[in-house]
């Protein structure tokens, strides 16, 4: 399943992160959670829900999509992990014309998307403009 | 009840009751008339009135003591993190360090006490040069975006 729209997002117990550009931004506390980090994932960025939940229930937002395999597209994504390590980036080819980092996070991730792709913002401004 | 300006603010000091506003105690309502040249002005002031107003101004300063703390925390943390990166400290001490002084990195998030809160914050976004998105309040006047999300939804 692919995401697109700003908010949605998902909840796992291992993620896969792409951007070209990924980087930390603050510590916080949650009390539900505890202590997690929280990292910005900007341009084209993406996250792969690699590992489900065990128990399959949300912790962080109730609207979390909580399947394995489920696709975050954005431009903007923000993450927040129980995971303390620092966030280990490979450098990949994502487009022809770009590359991307790449990265995996082996604990609980929240992702949500902040900002969507330019071209799913003119779709929806199209298709009001048609309503 | 026919007062002057002086008065009327001698009243509010002198004339306290059982209503609290941290240490300050208010009558519960005052009924003035001002007296200005020949004019006669009339208003009623319920203390309720004069708390909100004092209340919402401290937790506005609240709020931006709040903000400039938690930007200080994630000033210490990217610095911490900068110097992992530049690999002036191994990771085990980055992973100490965050665990052993978590007052000083970790941005505690709260819910929103009341609506008033809500009004405050929304105050303070919209005298803000820049939008800034909900995880951006989050992270800077630590409240906890479900909170914030369920005051917009309601």
């Amino acid at each position: 399943m692919l995401l697109h729209l700003a908010g949605e997002s998902i909840e796992c117990d291992k993620c896969e992160v792409i951007a070209r550009k990924i980087v930390p931004s603050s510590p916080q506390i949650d009390d539900i959670l505890g202590r997690v980090i929280k990292y910005e994932c900007s341009r084209n960025s993406s996250t792969e829900n690699l590992k489900e939940l065990v128990p399959k229930k949300f912790k962080h937002k109730f609207s979390s999509n909580l399947d394995l395999g489920t696709i975050l597209k954005a431009d903007s994504i923000y993450i927040i992990t129980t995971q303390f390590k620092r966030l280990k980036l490979d450098i990949i080819n994502k487009t022809g014309r770009h590359k991307a980092s790449k990265g995996t996070i082996n604990e609980y991730t929240f992702a949500e998307i902040k900002y969507p792709l330019e071209n799913v913002l003119n779709s929806m401004t199209h298709r009001k403009a048609l309503k | 009840m026919e007062t002057d300006v002086l008065t009327y603010f001698e009243d509010i000091q002198q004339k306290p009751e059982l209503s609290t506003m941290g240490n300050t105690v208010f009558k519960s309502e005052f009924s003035t008339r001002i007296k200005v040249s020949q004019n006669f002005f009339e208003f009623k002031l319920k203390a309720s009135d004069i708390e909100t107003l004092i209340s919402f101004g401290r937790i506005k300063d609240l709020f931006y003591h709040e903000a400039i703390l938690n930007l200080i925390k994630k000033s210490k943390f990217l610095q911490l993190y900068i110097q992992l990166i530049e690999n002036q400290i191994s990771e085990e001490e980055y992973e100490a360090e965050l665990k052993e002084n978590s007052d000083k990195y970790f941005i505690n998030l709260k819910e929103l006490n009341s609506d008033l809160d809500f009004a405050a914050l929304v105050i303070i976004m919209q005298s803000l040069p820049k939008n800034l998105s909900v995880d951006e309040v989050t992270e800077i006047f630590g409240i906890k975006s479900q909170s914030i999300l369920s005051k917009l939804i309601v």
